[in-house]
């Protein structure tokens, strides 16, 4: 483990590692032959001895600073207790706060729901749609007799049309029927207002209410 | 008081046996945490993690009659682990290596006098050696279990622990 000897004393390592036990059999068994022999490092050893002692006496209780243990107490026992009471107190205003937010939730959707209503234009139900087109049959039947401007047989013709246009626009499906029952609607009543003398009017959009 | 502050029956016991170890053993762990660092408050904030750490550990201590041994052991890790965090941290601060002269100590000094300046050498060496110094010289580790814990070789720690000496006679016999 350590070189030969080739002082004539002991180095401070060989002597470390011979009070150690970390010297090799040979050179432990020649480490004390020259210490049996040398008072310099015999010296040299009872001082690294006496160095160990010291050292070993150091290895007592130091009295701590008295703020320790409230500083232990403070990061262990404490700290559930501290987490719990915090917990706590803080459930009622939580529960507040959830509440709160669902309401606003609530409110905010059926705000945005009833905002979203009104914002499309307040496009009419299909409902209009029908009472629109009985006032068109009205008038058509208003003019359905022998000596009117309109033959009664166009006028039967225009009335099934807008009676079958109407109740397209009620069995409608799905969006799109709706939309092409519309479309047909609008094709009819222009062909109705051409009878009757009313000027075509634009096309609206459909609505999705019912 | 500990009972006082904790709510459960349960918990108060943990920590009356927390409140049992710290007073039988607080000495040794700060004794520890002050000899390998040589600064009474970093040695106060180890000694807190180290009681921090045997809270969260304490089921693991079946026997109480090696409570003193198991916190020696864990105060050591925590020192080291905190050794490594800061030399990571002070990478680039180069270690003092010189000792300034100590007060002459010999054998017939009065004992408290030469712990005084032995306690007072080992302040003074080098952190790595100091550190081999007292796991070895003082707490009574091997050779095989400083290096385990340091995370180095054996023949590293022997190095180390010839220069703390060599450091340390040289400045006790100034």
């Amino acid at each position: 483990m350590t070189a030969p000897l080739l002082s004539p004393h002991l180095a401070d390592e060989q002597l470390d590692d011979y009070v150690d036990g970390m010297l090799e059999s040979s050179a432990h068994v020649a480490a004390r032959a020259h210490l049996a022999d040398c008072t310099d490092c015999a010296s040299r050893l009872e001082e690294l001895r006496a160095l160990l002692a010291l050292a070993a006496a150091e290895r007592v209780p130091v009295e701590p600073p008295a703020e320790l243990w409230p500083l232990v107490v403070a990061s262990t026992v404490a700290w559930p207790q501290l987490r719990r009471r915090v917990l706590r107190e803080l459930r009622a205003p939580l529960a507040a706060v959830a509440v709160a937010f669902v309401f606003l939730s609530v409110a905010t959707t059926m705000w945005m729901g009833s905002w979203s209503a009104a914002g499309s234009g307040g496009t009419p139900a299909i409902s209009a749609y029908v009472a629109e087109d009985a006032s068109f049959d009205h008038a058509l039947a208003a003019r359905d007799h022998e000596h009117g401007p309109v033959s009664r047989e166009r006028i039967a013709e225009l009335r099934a049309t807008l009676a079958t246009a109407d109740d397209g626009i009620r069995r409608a499906p799905d969006d799109e029927a709706l939309y092409r029952a519309l479309a047909e609607r609008e094709r009819v009543l222009a062909e109705i207002r051409a009878v009757l003398g009313r000027s075509p009017r634009p096309p609206r959009a459909p609505t999705l209410g019912r | 008081v500990v009972a006082a502050i904790t709510g459960s029956h349960a918990a108060a016991g943990r920590a009356a046996r927390l409140e049992r170890l710290y007073h039988s053993h607080a000495g040794r762990v700060f004794g520890i945490c002050l000899r390998m660092t040589g600064d009474r408050v970093r040695a106060t904030e180890l000694a807190q993690d180290v009681f921090v750490r045997a809270w969260e550990k304490l089921d693991l201590l079946r026997d109480e009659t090696n409570a003193g041994a198991w916190l020696g052991r864990v105060a050591t890790n925590v020192v080291l682990n905190a050794r490594r965090a800061e030399r990571r941290r002070w990478a680039r601060v180069e270690p003092v290596d010189d000792l300034a002269p100590l007060a002459p100590v010999s054998l017939h000094t009065p004992l408290p006098v030469r712990r005084m300046d032995l306690a007072t050498a080992m302040d003074r060496l080098p952190e790595r050696a100091r550190v081999v110094y007292v796991l070895h010289d003082v707490e009574g580790y091997s050779h095989n279990e400083i290096a385990s814990m340091l995370g180095i070789a054996s023949g590293t720690v022997r190095a180390q622990l010839h220069r703390a000496r060599r450091l340390m006679r040289e400045t006790l016999r100034a």
